[in-house]
This record gives C-alpha cells, structure tokens and sequence, in this order.
C-alpha cells in the first residue's frame, strides 16, 4: 500500500472559492423609465388641456390619479376579488399542468401530443370559450376562475414538461448511489423542475389577471375590476373606467413582482439568480 | 416528413380522445343536452342552414373570414411598429431602460379596458377592429425583437466592427438573422392575440359581423341552440389555431433547423 | 480464495450497442483483474470504451456477454450494496443544496440519521482538503475544489472501491498534480481499491499500482503494465528516472495499440 508525505501548501489564492459579484443597479435604470414615464404623461396632459378634449373622450392624467385616490378604497377592494379569482385559477391551473406533466412523462407519445395542443392553445380566445364557463357555472365568480384554469393550465402543462423531461448527469449520479424513486423524485426530479415552473409562473400570473378581468367583463360578480370596467365604460364614465384601468394596471405589476420574488427566493442557486 | 404525419395522426388521435372523454362525462354527470350537446349534434350542426336560409357552414365560414382579416391587418401593423420599437430599444440602452418597464407595464393593461376608448376615437368600423388587434399584437413582437437583439454575442458584434460594417449591413447582416428565430417565438403569441383582438373589437361595439357578433347572438340565444356556441367556439380556436400553426411554418420553412421546435 | 483477493474482475467482457441504424462493438472480450487495495489505471485513445467498461463493472449498464465482479459479487449487488463510490467527469454536483448536502446525498439514501451524516460528510470534506465549506453553494467553488466534493460524496459512503472517470480531465495541470497527491493520500488512508481512467499518460504512471493500455474501435485491453515505483509517492517521485521509463514504456504500448488497427 502506498503512503504518501503531506501534501504540499496549498495555494490558497488558487484555490480559493469564486467571488461573489456584487450587482449595483445603475441608476439609469430606475430613472430613464421614470422620466420617460413622465414625458408621456406630460404630454397626454397637454394635449387633453390644449386641444380641449372632451372628457368622455381622452380624460387628463390629472382627473384620472384624482379619481384613483379618492375611490381608492372601492378600487382597492375590486382589485382584491379579482385577484382571488385570478388566484384561484393559477392555482387549480398549475396544480392540473404540472400534474398532467409528471403523469405523462412516462409516455412520450402521449406527453408530445398535448404539447402540440398546448403550445397551439396561447391562440384560445377568451371571449369565445368564457361564455361556455358561464353555461356550466352561471354567471358567476367560479365561471371566471374557471376561464383563468382553462388558459393557464395548458401554459403550466409546457413549462413543467420541459422542466420534468430534462435529463442531466445527475441521473447517473443517483443510479450510482442506489437511490429509489421517492427520493430520485424529491432530490432531484422536482427541484430540477423548480426553474422552469417558476418561469411557468412568471408568465401565467400577470395573464391570469388579465383573463380574469376580461371574462369578470363579459360576466362575472359585480365586485370585481372587469364588471367594474364593464358599468363605467358603457355609462360613459370614462374617468372612472380609466381610474380602473389604472387599478388593474397597478395589479398585475404588483402581481409579476411577488412572483419575481419568490422566484428569487425559491431559486436562490439558480444561475440566473447569482 | 414522417414526423409531421405522426404528429398529425397523434393529434387527431387526442381529439378523439377528448371527444370519448366529453361523452363519457356526460354519460357519468348526467348532464342534459342543453348543458352539454352530443359530439355528434355539434358537429353536425355545421351542416344546418341558418334561417336566412344558407349554409352555417357557409355562414360561419365568412364571419372567421371578416375576424381573419382584422386579425391579419392588425397583425402586419403590430409586427411592423413592433419590430421597429424593438430594434429602437435594442438599439440604445437609454431608450432600452426607459422603455422596456413601460412596454411591459402597458402589457399588464386589460384588453377590454383599452377597447372602450378605442371605439371612442375611431367608431366601431373595421379600423378600431385592426386597431385593437395591432395594440394586442405590438408588446410581445416589440419584447421579443428587444430580446433577440440584445443576445447577439460580443464576439459576432465585435467581428462586424473589424470588418467595418455599417449600422445597416450590422442590423441586416447579423442582429435581425440572430433574433429571427426569437422574434418568431413573438410572433406566434402576436398571431394568437391578433385573433382575440379582432373578436374582442367585435363583440358589444355593434360589428356588422365576424365571429365576436356570432358569439355573443349564440351565447344570447343559446337555449334554442346549444350547438351553436359549442360551433363558434371551434371556429374562433382553429382560426387561432390557424394563424399561430402558419407563423410556424413559415418560420420552419424560413429558418430551417434554426427555428424553435417543429412545426406542430 | 483467490476471488477474495481481487476488488475488480472482468472476465470476457463485450459490449455491442445497437441502436436506430448503428452497430457498434464498444468492448471486445475486455479481461482485466484488480487486486484488492490496487490502484489501476485505464488509459487509452477516446473512444476507446474505457467509460463504456467503467460503467459496466459500476452496473451503469449491461454488458452483452462476459462477467464482470466486484469485491466477488456482480456489479449489481455490489452498487445495490453500496460497495462503490463513483465520480464523473463532471462534479455532477446537485446546485440545489450545499456542499454539505451534497456530500451526504449517499447518506440520504441509506437512511443514516442526521447527526451521523453531518458527522461523517464534514469528516470526508475534511479529508478532502476542504474543511469549513459545508455551507457553500456549488457555484461559489472552483472546478477543482467541485471535484473534491464529488469525492468526498463517493468517499462518504465508506465504499470499498472507487470508480472514477477521467475525474481531473476538465482541471488544468497545475491542480491536477495537486490533486493527484490528494488522491494518493486518500487512497493510502482508506485502502480502498480505484479504477481510474484518465488520458495523461503522467497521471497515470504516478498514481497506479498498475496501468492497463486499451486500444479503440472494437476495445480490448492490450497490454497491463505494472508500476513498480516506490510505493511511497511524492512530488519527487516524478522526478525519479524510472517513473519516465514507465511512462516511455506506456507510451509506446498505447502506440502498438494504436497501430493494431
């Protein structure tokens, strides 16, 4: 058996871990698109003042944020339910994609012709398959969520295929170790996934927002941002449909940033995050 | 070759299937024919004559027609300005910073939101129609121009710059071949929603026709004739279904092994 | 008695891959015998089969006909049993958990508590040359020092025997002698015995107690040289006349082998 003396120092410059880098956020970026935000702004403000518009037809920036503040309240509470619904539709919708995807990993065949179909059905109108939801649940809040699970499951279904199909060496890495299926799925197969879910998420919740607000549009319960929108655009109270819009606008940012979070979050050892 | 027929085969095998499985749940739940037709009585009621005494077929067939080419002039012009401000952004990292939140904010705002004030502005002709489709068609082309540019390699650009190129033989030669298989990513989702633009302009603005006007007159009229919205409902998909199917082949054909994915 | 003395044996080994129009004999009739505690090297052109026989003998994959043994069971009983440890080419690290984590993954399976997994990772890391890194994420480590994760995640299990595939190929030669003698050192403390391919003829003339040469397109086994340094070896050892004999000697058996074909 060879011995062998103590190695020799070692270079611990060489060797040492790689840096970390650190990202400072120019300040460009935060104050380019608030300056271009305003000049927009601006302009709209002036051209509603100089040319005189009527207010039914292009209200002025300055109406708009005075009627966003003083029903703050009602738009608050509207913003909320429509979140819900919004919510509730992420919710069944990934949990039937991501489902449906581990189900059919096992069979190709079956697996690759729903991604055919889901990648094709981003082109699902809406407006032509809420009324449908709305004959099998009334018009009605379930109807809404309903429409959101239709239009983000096929989405989640994509993105958790891809995430579940990948392989990598690690494969081999728990084949050499003798590792069983319950701990190949929890050690490697889910967490491997994780990115691509996240990045699922990333593009279902700021549109289920919007779906929600379409289909709460065409029918849904009287508290939320869409029936909302609905009342004021038809009663030609344009200041109060855009003040809405606002709402919604406010929302689904505020919806993308918490998933961005949790993304940031759940990922911490992703490469996109470092 | 083989692929597409096999992938043809295995998609009309699933719609097969989701057709057993609709009947099979109807025979479970015990749902009434109102609630929920027979495969058969759905399609079959393409083959009916509408009581202005034509074909529906015929019927349905020139509403997709009218929603089609809304769809597609809105299409052109989202494509159009959308590749232009995409390059813009690319272009300059200033413009890029100030832009790109406000592109991405203005996605957050509903459709049906912007469609009102539209109709406002420029009555409910085939214009606000377009309109619509080219505001729904315009974010995701501009985002994925942005994108395809911004990911051209140093390398490639510094190569352009040894051999002297021009701004043009630059955004020609190498930023647009680059991004094309990206932007054609866009493009897809912009096809989608140039269709959805279109029937949303349709609906309750009092279009003369196209499949928004269909569908709601089904949807008013839906306990003398269920079929009727089930049929609608089919047609707005496979219109939308069509149009992202020709993106992709014309990225297919365009790009060869470069584009993203095969053609279904 | 005499299978008891040999960590590794291969008896007959062929591997044909068939496959959507292409037939290829990867290894042809491989015999190769590893004794207990024995320290052997494949080295060959690529190619060659040395992974596809790597993997064979760790029941990655099947052979087609021939035995293959280790430690007197077949690979399967032996993987099954958790006699061997294996480190890739890559480090194969998982990014999700920490080095720690990463280290007691094996642990993990076999369902030893915490505290003696924890015990045990953080004393391989230690013998490892990376004591205090338990916190650290995959990407905060160089490639070498990822490497030396991976071997202390094959050491954690206490294995007998180590396969270990062309594990220094991606690290440039400065810490690729370093880890050489890491290896030896490892290898003197836990007598354990090592299958380890590589393509740097110096790499394995240093470490191997013996050198088996394969030759490529079928693969066979065409010469086993053995290595009859000190048994003590130091960064001196390379300077010592006999260990370049050794290598000329293994150099012009790859050559021969080369030119089979």
């Amino acid at each position: 058996m060879a011995t062998v003396s103590t190695i020799d120092e070692v270079d611990a410059a060489d060797d040492s871990p790689v840096a970390q880098p650190r990202r400072t956020v120019p300040v460009a970026v935060i104050v380019t698109p608030i300056i271009f935000f305003s000049i927009f702004i601006g302009a709209w403000q002036l051209l509603v003042r100089a040319a005189d518009i009527q207010v039914l037809l292009l209200p002025a920036p300055t109406d708009i944020i005075d009627r966003f503040f003083t029903d703050f309240g009602l738009l608050f509470e509207l913003a909320q339910n429509t979140a819900i619904e919004a919510f509730k539709g992420v919710l069944i919708g990934s949990f039937l994609g991501v489902t449906l995807a581990g189900i059919t990993q096992p069979f190709r065949w079956l697996n690759r012709g729903l991604l055919s179909y889901s990648s094709t059905v981003k082109a699902l109108p809406v407006v032509a398959l809420f009324p449908l939801t709305t004959i099998f649940f009334g018009v009605s809040s379930t109807a809404v969520v309903a429409m959101v699970t239709i239009a983000v499951s096929p989405i989640m279904f994509t993105y958790a295929s891809r995430g579940f199909s990948g392989t990598s060496e690690h494969d081999e890495l728990m084949r050499s170790i003798s590792a069983g299926p319950l701990t190949r799925f929890w050690s490697l197969v889910l967490p491997r996934a994780l990115p691509y879910v996240m990045t699922g998420l990333k593009t279902i919740v700021p549109l289920s927002i919007i779906i929600a607000i379409i289909s709460q549009y065409f029918g849904g319960s009287v508290t939320t941002l869409g029936s909302y929108i609905r009342r004021e655009s038809t009663s030609l109270h344009t200041v109060d449909m855009w003040s809405a819009i606002v709402m919604a606008c406010t929302l689904g940012i505020t919806a993308f940033v918490a998933v961005s979070l949790l993304d940031k979050f759940l990922l911490r050892w992703h490469p996109s995050n470092r | 070759m083989g692929r597409i027929a096999s992938q043809i085969a295995s998609a009309l095998f699933l719609a097969l299937l989701a057709a057993v499985l609709w009947e099979v749940a109807k025979l479970v739940s015990g749902t009434g024919d109102i609630k929920m037709p027979h495969v058969w009585s759905i399609l079959a009621h393409f083959g009916t004559t509408t009581s202005q005494g034509e074909p529906y077929s015929t019927f349905m067939l020139l509403n997709v027609w009218s929603t089609a080419k809304a769809s597609l002039t809105g299409l052109v012009l989202g494509v159009g300005l959308g590749m232009l401000t995409g390059i813009a952004i690319a272009r300059s990292r200033l413009v890029g910073y100030g832009l790109t939140p406000l592109v991405v904010a203005a996605q957050a705002v509903p459709i049906v939101a912007v469609a009102p004030a539209l109709v406002l502005w420029l009555g409910t002709g085939a214009a606000t129609k377009a309109a619509i489709a080219t505001y729904l068609t315009y974010f995701p082309v501009t985002i994925a121009t942005t994108r395809g540019i911004q990911a051209v390699p140093a390398e490639s650009r510094e190569l352009f710059q040894t051999i002297g190129a021009s701004k043009r033989t630059v955004l020609f030669g190498l930023e647009i071949p680059f991004a094309l298989p990206l932007i054609f990513v866009g493009l897809e989702t912009a096809a989608a929603f140039s269709v959805v633009g279109a029937i949303v302009a349709e609906l309750p603005f009092g279009s003369p026709d196209g499949l928004g006007v269909v569908i709601l007159t089904s949807w008013q009229f839906y306990i003398f004739q269920p079929e009727a919205l089930y049929c609608v409902a089919l047609a707005a998909c496979s219109l939308g279904a069509v149009f992202v199917l020709g993106i992709r082949s014309i990225a297919y054909f365009s790009l060869g092994s470069r584009s993203q994915g095969e053609v279904l | 008695m005499a299978d008891q003395a040999l960590g590794l044996m291969a008896q007959n080994l062929t591997k044909r891959f068939t496959g959507s129009g292409s037939d290829v004999l990867a290894l042809d009739g491989i015999n190769l015998e590893v004794p207990k505690g024995g320290f052997t090297s494949v080295i060959g052109p690529s190619g060659c089969g040395k992974s596809t026989l790597l993997r064979i003998l760790s029941d990655l994959i099947e052979p087609t006909t021939g035995q293959a043994e280790v430690n007197g069971k077949s690979p399967r009983e032996a993987r099954e049993a958790r006699e061997f440890g294996v480190v890739f080419q890559a480090p194969n690290l998982l990014p999700w958990r920490t080095v720690l984590k990463n280290v007691t993954l094996p642990l993990q399976v076999m369902k030893v508590d915490r505290d003696d997994r924890a015990k045990t990772a953080t004393d391989m890391l230690e013998l490892v040359g990376l004591p205090g890194f338990e916190r650290h994420h995959p990407w905060q480590l160089s490639g070498g020092m990822q490497q030396r994760v991976a071997i202390a995640r094959a050491l954690s299990m206490q294995p007998s025997v180590l396969f270990m595939d062309e594990p220094f190929g991606a690290l440039d030669e400065i810490t690729r002698d370093r880890l050489n003698l890491e290896l030896i050192r490892i290898w003197a403390q836990t007598s354990a015995t090592i299958m380890f391919i590589t393509h740097s003829l110096t790499e394995a003339v240093f470490m191997s107690t013996q050198v088996a040469v394969m030759s490529a397109r079928p693969g066979r086994i065409t010469e086993v040289i053995d290595i009859d340094l000190p048994a003590e070896r130091t960064a001196e050892t390379r300077d010592d006349p006999r260990f370049y004999e050794l290598v000329i000697e293994v150099r012009r058996a790859l050559s021969a082998a080369a030119g089979v074909h």
